[in-house]
C-alpha cells in the first residue's frame, strides 16, 4: 500500500493496443496492460512503434537503447516487458519477479494452448472477432503434439459463444454442433435452442430446433427470458426511452451518438 | 546582451532606485502627475511644480492606492491603479537613463513592505507593461531584501543577530535577522515588527522633539535588544538621513555593535536579489525566510524502489506569491492523501489527510490523481485533488476534492 508518483505527461501520441481496443498514454497504464494481460503483452505488443511510443511519447530515454538491443537479440522480449515494468515504481520488485514466474509458464504452455488461452482472455474482453482468429489457430495441433477431445470441445463451444456474441448465428450452431461431436454436453444443446429462439429465417430455426429434438424446453425458455430481460441493452433502452422528452434537434444529435457508439462497440468486437 | 539590474524600494512616501554595481541612487516621492497642457505624466519636482503652477493633478502614495485597488478620474478620464503605477515606474526609469533606452534595465526587482497576492498581482502587470520580461522580474519583501543586504556584506557582520531600524513618517520598523547553518544548508532569517512608538518626523525639527524621539529610539532598544547579542546594526529610511539627534540611540546601539547607516539599504538588497536572479548560477547558497517565503516544507509519503520516501511538494523558503505545484499520483490501497507540513521547529510538524472518498471503485492503482497546490499568503495552502481516471480503461469521473490547510496551527 501506499502512493505511487508518476510523470505529470501524456503521451500526445497514445499506444494503442489493438487486441484491448482501448489505447494507453502512459508508462502506468501501459504496466498495467502489461501485468495484467500478459498473454496480450508476449504476443505482438513489443515492436517498434511500442519502443517509438516510449521514447518518444513517455521519454524514457537512455534506458531505450538497451531496450532495442534486447528487441532485436531475443526473439521472446520477455526481457523488454520486465525492463518496462521496472521502468516506474507501479510494481515493486517482488511482483515483477512474480511477473516473470508466470510467463516463464506461459512460455511452457504449447502453441495451440496459447493461442485458446489468447482466444478466452479476448472473449472476456469482448473481442470477439479477434476471438475468433485466436480460436481457429488453437485448432491446429501440430502432429507432434497431443490433444485430447476435451480440449476441441472447450475451443468450439467457446467459438460457438463467441459467434453467437457477433450474432453470426450460422456460424454459432456449426460450432455448437461440432463441439457436441467431442463431448455430449447438454449446455451445448441448451445454448443451440437460444440460439433457435434468437433467428429470425423460420428455415434455419427448424434446423437449430431438429438439433435439439426430444430435449426438454420449458426451462431453457424461463432462462433465456430471465436473460433476455436483465441484459444490460437495459442501459441502452432507458438511453432510448428518454430521446422522447427531447426536442428534435436533440433528439437527432443524440440517436447520432448513441450509434456511432454502437457502431464502434460491434467494429471493437471484430 | 548586457544585463543592466535594477533595485527598487518602494513605499508610499519615497521610491529609491539603484542599479546592482552601480554607485548612484535616485530617489522619488511615490508619486505622479498628468499634465493638464501637454496631457503627459510627470514625477518628482517637475510634478510638484506642475502642481503649483496649477497645470497638473498629483496623485501620491501610490503603494497604497495600489494595494485599494483605486481608481482616480484625471482631467475626465478614468485611469486604474494598475495604469498608474505603470506611468509612474516608466518614468522614474526613464530619468535613471536620461531617456537612453539603450541603458534600460533587462532585470527588475521590487521591495515593498509587505507581500499580499492582490498587490503582488497588479503590480505585476504594471511591471509588465514595462516590457522587461517577466521571468527577470521579481518583487520580494523589505525582510527580503535586508537579507540579500546583509549576506552580501562581510560574513563577520552577522555572527549574531544583525538588527535593522527603519524610520520613515509615522513609521517605525524593527527587523532582525538571524544566520543558522544547518550540515546541508544555510537558513537565514529576518522577523519585522512594526513598533507602536512611531512618530512624524517634524518632530526632528525642534530640539525638544528630537529629544523625545531619540528617548523613544532608545527605550526601544533597550527592550529589543535585552538578552540577544548583535553583531552589526542597521539604520535605514527618512529618518535616519541625518542621525545627529539620536545621539543616546546611537550611543547605546554602538556599544560594542557595528552600526551601519545606509539609506538605500532596501533598494541595494533588491539589486543583490536581482543580480542572484540574472546569474545563471545561483550565486547565494542560503534560504530565506521571512515575509513573502514559506516557512515550512510541504511532504508526502511515496513508493519509490521498494521503500517508502518524503517526496517534497513545497520547499521551506519558496516564494508563496509563486510556489505552486501539481504531482500525479496513483494510491494503492489507503483512504486518505497524508501531507506533513514540517516548519523549522521540527517538532512541531503535523500530519494533515486529505480523504479519497471521492473516487469511484474501482481495482487497485488504477485511480492517477492530479493534486495541485498553490498559497493564499504565507500561513494558507490550497490544495485540489482531482481523479484523473487511468486512460482509456478506467475514465475520469471527473469527481474531486478541496481543502484550504492552515500550515500554523
Amino acid at each position: 500500500m501506499g502512493l505511487i508518483l508518476c510523470e505529470n505527461r501524456q503521451a500526445v501520441h497514445p499506444l494503442f493496443i489493438p487486441d484491448m481496443g482501448l489505447r494507453v498514454f502512459s508508462l502506468e497504464e501501459l504496466c498495467y496492460v502489461i501485468y495484467n494481460y500478459p498473454l496480450i503483452a508476449m504476443d505482438g505488443l513489443v515492436n517498434q512503434r511500442l519502443m517509438s511510443f516510449l521514447r518518444d511519447d513517455l521519454r524514457i530515454g537512455l534506458q531505450i537503447v538497451n531496450l532495442e538491443r534486447s528487441m532485436s537479440e531475443w526473439p521472446d522480449h520477455d526481457d523488454v516487458l520486465l525492463s518496462i515494468l521496472g521502468f516506474s515504481d507501479y510494481y515493486s520488485s517482488v511482483e515483477i519477479e512474480d511477473f516473470r514466474a508466470r510467463i516463464h509458464e506461459i512460455r511452457k504452455t504449447s502453441r495451440y494452448e496459447f493461442y485458446r488461452m489468447k482466444g478466452d482472455l479476448l472473449f472476456e474482453l469482448g473481442q470477439y472477432g479477434k476471438a475468433i482468429t485466436y480460436y481457429e489457430k488453437s485448432l491446429f495441433v501440430s502432429k507432434d503434439q497431443t490433444a485430447d477431445d476435451i480440449y476441441f470441445y472447450r475451443v468450439c463451444r467457446n467459438m460457438g459463444s463467441t459467434y453467437a456474441n457477433l450474432y453470426q448465428l450460422d456460424e454459432a450452431y456449426l460450432s455448437y454442433m461440432k463441439a457436441y461431436e467431442y463431448k455430449k454436453d447438454e449446455e451445448v444443446k441448451k445454448q443451440i435452442y437460444f440460439l433457435a429462439r434468437l433467428q429470425d429465417d423460420i428455415e434455419k430455426k427448424e434446423l437449430y430446433l431438429k438439433a435439439v429434438e426430444g430435449q426438454s424446453i420449458a426451462e431453457w425458455d424461463n432462462e433465456f427470458e430471465e436473460i433476455m430481460h436483465s441484459s444490460d441493452d437495459d442501459a441502452s433502452l432507458d438511453e432510448i426511452n428518454e430521446l422522447r422528452s427531447l426536442d428534435a434537434v436533440k433528439r437527432r444529435k443524440s440517436i447520432e451518438t448513441i450509434l456511432n457508439r454502437w457502431k464502434r462497440k460491434y467494429r471493437n468486437m471484430l | 546582451m548586457n544585463k543592466r539590474i535594477l533595485g527598487i524600494d518602494m513605499n508610499d512616501q519615497r521610491t529609491i532606485l539603484s542599479y546592482y554595481s552601480e554607485e548612484r541612487i535616485w530617489t522619488f516621492p511615490t508619486a505622479v502627475c498628468r499634465d493638464s497642457e501637454y496631457m503627459g505624466w510627470s514625477v518628482g519636482s517637475t510634478a510638484y511644480e506642475s502642481v503649483l503652477a496649477g497645470k497638473g493633478i498629483i496623485t501620491d502614495k501610490l503603494y497604497s492606492f495600489v494595494q485599494k485597488d483605486r481608481i482616480t478620474t484625471l482631467y475626465g478620464t478614468e485611469y486604474n491603479s494598475v495604469t498608474l503605477m505603470y506611468e509612474f515606474l516608466r518614468m522614474i526609469i526613464r530619468k535613471t537613463v536620461d531617456n537612453d533606452e539603450s541603458l534600460l534595465p533587462t532585470y527588475l526587482v521590487l521591495c515593498i513592505p509587505t507581500i499580499d497576492v492582490n498587490t503582488v498581482d497588479r503590480l505585476y502587470e504594471s511591471i509588465s507593461r514595462l516590457g522587461i520580461d517577466r521571468n527577470n522580474t521579481c518583487i520580494i519583501s523589505r525582510a527580503e531584501a535586508f537579507i540579500y543586504y546583509t549576506m552580501s556584506q562581510s560574513p563577520d557582520m552577522r555572527n549574531n543577530n544583525v538588527a535593522l531600524f527603519s524610520l520613515e513618517d509615522n513609521e517605525l520598523t524593527y527587523y532582525e535577522l538571524k544566520v543558522q547553518r544547518k550540515a546541508k544548508s544555510t537558513l537565514v532569517f529576518a522577523d519585522k515588527e512594526l513598533l507602536d512608538e512611531s512618530f512624524n518626523l517634524d518632530i526632528l525639527r525642534k530640539e525638544a522633539g528630537s529629544k523625545l524621539a531619540d528617548k523613544i529610539l532608545l527605550s526601544c532598544a533597550e527592550r529589543l535588544f535585552k538578552n540577544k547579542v548583535y553583531s552589526s546594526v542597521f539604520v535605514t529610511g527618512a529618518g535616519f538621513s541625518e542621525i545627529e539627534w539620536a545621539q543616546e540611540f546611537m550611543r547605546f546601539v554602538c556599544n560594542r555593535r557595528k552600526v551601519f547607516s545606509d539609506e538605500e539599504l532596501f533598494s541595494r538588497g533588491a539589486g543583490f536579489r536581482g543580480a542572484d536572479l540574472a546569474s545563471e548560477k545561483p550565486i547565494f547558497s542560503f534560504t530565506p525566510i521571512c515575509d513573502g517565503r514559506i516557512d515550512s516544507s510541504v511532504y508526502i509519503n511515496i513508493n519509490r524502489k521498494d521503500r517508502v520516501i518524503a517526496y517534497p511538494i513545497i520547499n521551506i523558503g519558496d516564494p508563496w506569491y509563486s510556489a505552486e505545484n501539481t504531482i500525479s499520483l496513483i494510491p494503492y490501497n489507503i483512504e486518505y492523501l497524508d501531507l506533513s507540513i514540517v516548519p523549522m521547529d521540527e517538532r512541531k510538524r503535523k500530519n494533515v489527510h486529505i480523504p479519497l472518498s471521492f473516487l469511484p471503485d474501482r481495482p487497485d492503482r488504477t485511480s492517477k490523481l492530479s493534486m495541485h497546490v498553490r498559497f493564499k499568503n504565507a500561513g494558507h495552502m490550497y490544495v485540489v485533488v482531482k481523479d484523473m481516471g487511468f486512460g482509456d480503461l478506467f475514465p475520469s469521473s471527473g469527481n474531486s476534492v478541496s481543502e484550504e490547510v492552515a500550515l500554523w496551527d
